[in-house]
């Protein structure tokens, strides 16, 4: 095997050791008690304050999606940090509608499914950028001899 | 000649050379029966799972059978040089794509017509919806393969590896007017109770649309050698 | 011996730093999402990916208007280059949804339309990419790419409008400044930036292997046959 072939397997190899490590992290589950218990406890609100003030929301609770609800939707929908209903339950604190919805509980192992997608493309750019390289490097030096 | 009347015979030359020489319609048909009953076999024998499912089946077996047809159909125009004799007669790209896919479509259409009572008895289907929304689906479903399998099967009849290139090459493409008409046609078999039989025709008439005009642009600078 | 400097490297290289930067917003400065916690700064590389892969195929589609118009080597070479780039962007953007899919909606794929459509998509270009590699002669293989590429740009559209058109399915609709938190916009834009400079390495470097491999087969090809002053071919300098 050449030695531009083994770098690229190597990187490839690195690449794609990441992600299952990262998975497995995962999957044996990540019960750190420092991150956010429930899906829908801002992210950085300080548990000692005694202020509660709901109405400012959008410093403290950084939100994914902002989209206004339409006047006449009767049906909550869970995932817009808006109470669609009109019940004052906000996504999936109204279980009536919003129980059996996917992301209504506490992720599992977030860290290592972000590290293997990371790393996975990570490693995919790199292999990509690795083989452009030397393939050029050696039709140049096949140019000049 | 203008090049309608071109069009009209090429369409015309296709016509009878599959009426003089049925065995691309025959060996074809068989393929599509043998798909049907293989689809069958590969599922769980439940009367009305099959019956669910009896529109996917149908148009999977078009679409297999399409390729073949496509295929061949190309096939005898590269062989001894026919598509260049037509070429430098002139005969107008544009009316060469549009003879052919219509002749393709024809052929098609009348695959479909047999598969269609076939398959309502193989898996027990009825058609309770509109019969003309299904014709509709038939009409424009066998078009939208026509087209882009035409301007594919021109290219790969000229390349190697051409029985592994034409259907790489044309099923992403025709995934939407399938499932358009799976949809479709499944309305049409269960009962439309909704409505939306005629919203599915419209997407499939769009891509047909989109589909003939475009490979029509592209089919005289493929065949440029 | 002293090798030319290509410009793409001053690209290239803002692009791994945004990227690095951005990334390292995305991980670590931003706070977690209220909906998807820590899995959702995957949004920092899914979401420029997929932008990115859209914007590179519909360069592509660019290109093959032109190489349709002007037949030019460097064209063709730039076309396929920027198919390839945007069939790697594509993978991954399939592969870090799926990673995303997985804690948050327990299944690693869904027959989503969007989903359903960038599948599509990665596999009529990954078409158009074997096309070519089983075309005979330079002109042909140009021109069948160039028409594959252009029947194959129908999905582009379909995929970025998809979720616009069929609401219910489970991916989130688009991302634009108004529909995402403030926090997030440097991050975003660094990463999205990040991802085109990059992708516009490639394909320059790309580019370039694809010519000389061209040169360099047009090289060594046989000269033709010389011949003598009675028509026939001379055979070591010698006629008759």
């Amino acid at each position: 095997m050449s030695t531009s072939r083994k770098f690229l397997t190597s990187c490839l190899a690195v690449g794609l050791a990441i992600a299952p490590w990262g998975s497995l992290l995962a999957e044996t589950g990540n019960d750190d008690d420092s991150a956010p218990h429930g899906i829908n406890t801002p992210a950085d609100t300080d548990p000692a304050s005694g202020d509660d003030d709901s109405s400012d929301t959008s410093s403290t609770a950084p939100v994914m999606a902002k989209q206004p609800a339409a006047p006449d939707v009767v049906t909550e929908v869970c995932d817009d940090d808006l109470d669609n209903d009109g019940d004052n339950l906000i996504d999936c604190e109204d279980l009536n509608d919003c129980a059996s919805f996917p992301t209504c509980g506490q992720i599992q192992g977030g860290w290592g499914w972000v590290i293997s997608a990371y790393g996975l493309s990570f490693a995919a750019l790199l292999a990509y950028t690795l083989m452009v390289t030397l393939r050029l490097r050696a039709l140049q030096q096949r140019g000049k001899s | 000649m203008n090049v309608l009347s071109q069009c009209w015979a090429v369409l015309a030359k296709d016509i009878l050379l599959d009426l003089r020489g049925s065995s691309r319609l025959t060996a074809v048909l068989f393929f599509a029966m043998m798909t049907l009953l293989l689809f069958s076999f590969g599922s769980e024998p439940d009367p009305e799972s099959m019956r669910r499912h009896a529109a996917g089946y149908l148009w999977l077996a078009l679409l297999l059978s399409s390729v073949l047809a496509l295929g061949e159909s190309f096939r005898s125009e590269v062989e001894d040089e026919a598509l260049e004799g037509l070429r430098l007669l002139p005969v107008d790209p544009r009316a060469l794509f549009y003879g052919k896919a219509l002749s393709n479509t024809l052929f098609l259409l009348v695959l479909a017509t047999i598969l269609l009572p076939l398959s309502l008895g193989l898996y027990g289907a009825e058609v309770r919806g509109s019969l003309t929304s299904l014709i509709g689906f038939i009409i424009l479903g066998t078009a939208g393969l026509a087209a882009p399998g035409c301007l594919y099967a021109a290219m790969t009849s000229q390349a190697r590896g051409q029985d592994v290139l034409l259907p790489l090459l044309l099923f992403p493409l025709v995934v939407p007017v399938l499932i358009a008409c799976v949809k479709g046609t499944g309305l049409c078999l269960s009962g439309d109770a909704m409505g939306q039989a005629s919203s599915l025709l419209s997407v499939v008439a769009t891509f047909d649309l989109v589909y003939w005009s475009v490979c029509g642009l592209l089919f005289g600078k493929v065949i440029d050698e | 011996m002293k090798t030319r400097f290509h410009k793409e490297h001053i690209i290239g290289a803002l692009g791994l730093a945004m990227l690095s930067y951005g990334s390292w917003m995305g991980l670590f400065v931003v706070p977690p999402m209220s909906h998807f916690q820590e899995v959702g700064r995957i949004f920092f590389i899914h979401v420029p990916t997929a932008w990115n892969s859209l914007l590179v195929l519909t360069g592509s589609f660019i290109l093959a208007v032109g190489v349709l118009i002007n037949r030019r080597a460097g064209w063709d070479a730039a076309l396929t280059a920027s198919v390839e780039v945007g069939v790697l962007y594509t993978v991954m953007l399939l592969v870090q949804g799926s990673i995303w899919a997985r804690p948050t909606f327990n299944t690693w794929w869904t027959w989503d339309p969007r989903l359903l459509t960038a599948a599509i998509l990665l596999v009529a270009f990954a078409g158009v990419l074997s096309l070519r590699s089983f075309a005979e002669g330079r002109d042909r293989r140009m021109v069948w790419t160039a028409a594959a590429t252009i029947v194959a740009y129908v999905d582009v559209p379909i995929v970025y409008f998809i979720v616009n058109w069929l609401p219910r399915g489970i991916h989130q609709p688009h991302s634009f400044p108004s529909t995402v938190s403030s926090d997030y916009h440097t991050a975003l834009r660094l990463n999205a930036f990040a991802m085109l400079f990059i992708a516009i390495w490639f394909i320059a470097r790309r580019t370039r292997v694809i010519l000389l491999q061209d040169a360099g087969t047009a090289m060594s090809a046989p000269p033709p046959a010389e011949t003598g002053s009675d028509g026939k071919p001379m055979v070591a300098g010698v006629e008759g």
